[in-house]
This record gives structure tokens, sequence and C-alpha cells, in this order.
């Protein structure tokens, strides 16, 4: 899954501590969140969507891994 | 940026209490083992010693985890970052993957030693083959259990 947290954050002007603390996590998941490592639950999910006014669609880009294979 | 410190401090204060009831617990099984060991001078008075060892260990822990707790306390803006750390979603996705992959490690290392035991001793066999079926037996009534829950 693809996210646009990172370019969000920057706009922000953030740091990652900051939106960690922001939304109730580390600055390690975080990181892990924007390099796409770690996919979040959908309660932290919805959290990003509402600290950044967007849904969550917008956010976390959905990327099927299967037909991307097959291209 | 606000935040609410009242739940970071009621279960630090929650904690306080655990640490100290642990500490407790470790106290009176170090008695114990030393009241034992003056009645029960037999062959088996290792059994204290592992007690009197287990139950000062257990108290030593109980009091450095009490005096950490109250330390947090006392700074609400350590006691915040603690709780986030403790419950930050990705740890606990990683200490949840971790004892999963252990799980299996044990498993399979448990029943070759068993076997290995069988050959040695029957008793040892038997105690670790009731330790594995145990285990699974645990497993299969905690599955059955959260499969009705969720």
């Amino acid at each position: 899954m693809k996210n646009i947290l990172a370019e969000l954050r920057q706009l922000r002007d953030l740091t990652q501590q900051e939106l960690g603390d922001w939304v109730g996590v580390s600055r390690q998941t975080i990181i892990s969140l924007e390099t796409g490592k770690y996919n979040p639950s959908l309660d932290l999910a919805h959290r990003l969507a509402v600290f950044f006014g967007k849904t969550i669609e917008e956010i976390f880009i959905f990327v099927d891994q299967n037909s991307e294979g097959e291209k | 940026m606000m935040i609410d410190y009242s739940p970071f401090v009621s279960r630090v204060e929650r904690r306080k209490k655990w640490f100290l009831g642990l500490s407790v617990f470790g106290f009176v099984m170090f008695v114990t083992g030393i009241v034992l060991e003056m009645l029960v001078q037999a062959d088996n008075s290792f059994m204290s010693g592992y007690q009197t060892g287990s139950g000062c260990a257990l108290f030593v822990l109980g009091l450095m985890k009490y005096r950490q707790a109250n330390r947090l306390s006392k700074n609400k803006d350590d006691a915040a970052r603690k709780e986030l750390a403790d419950n930050d979603e990705r740890a606990q996705f990683i200490t949840l993957k971790s004892v999963s992959v252990a799980s299996y490690v044990l498993y399979l290392l448990l029943y070759l030693v068993t076997c290995v035991a069988g050959y040695l001793n029957r008793t040892v066999f038997y105690i670790l083959v009731a330790v594995l079926l145990t285990h699974l037996a645990l497993i299969l009534v905690s599955r059955l259990y959260y499969s009705r829950k969720y």
C-alpha cells in the first residue's frame, strides 16, 4: 500500500515525532508508514485521515500486488 | 498541543499498585523459603534455595518497577511518552510476530528434545510431553474462546 503521508506532513511543516504525538504513535511507526514498510490499522488510518482533513483513500493508495505482477 | 493526561496518570497509578503487590509477593516467597528451609531439613532443601532466590528476584524487580512508575507519576509528559511507546501499534505488532515465530521454533525444539529424552529418561519424557500437550490444549481453548468472542 502506497501513501502520501510524507508529503502531507511536510506541507504542514511537522516533524515525524510531532505527527506521531498527534496521532498517538511513535516516531518509528511514522517512519515505517512513510517508507511503506508497515500498513496501519484502520483505527490509525482513520486518526491520520482526520488529522489531515482527508479521507483514508486519499492518503492510502491500495495497490493490488497480483495485478501489478501481471503487468 | 493539548494532551489529556488523566488516562496516563491513572494507568501509572494502577501499575504502581501492581508492582507493589509483586514486590510483596516476592518478599512472602523469600520469607517462606527461609522458614521452610529451617523446618524441612530434608534432601530437597535445594527447593527452598530456588524459592528464596526467585522470591528475592521478584521483590527487587517489583521495587525497581515501582520506583520507575513512581517517577513517571510525578512527570506527566514522561508518563504519556512511556504509555505511547508501550501501546504503539507497530511495537505491538512486532511483539506478536516475534512471540508467534518463537512459539513455532519452541514447539519444534520441544518435540525434538522429547524424542531424545524418551531414550534417556522416561520421567523427563512424560513431563515434556505433558508440557507440549498442555500448551497445545491451551492454544486450542484460546482459539475457541476468541473465535466466539470476535
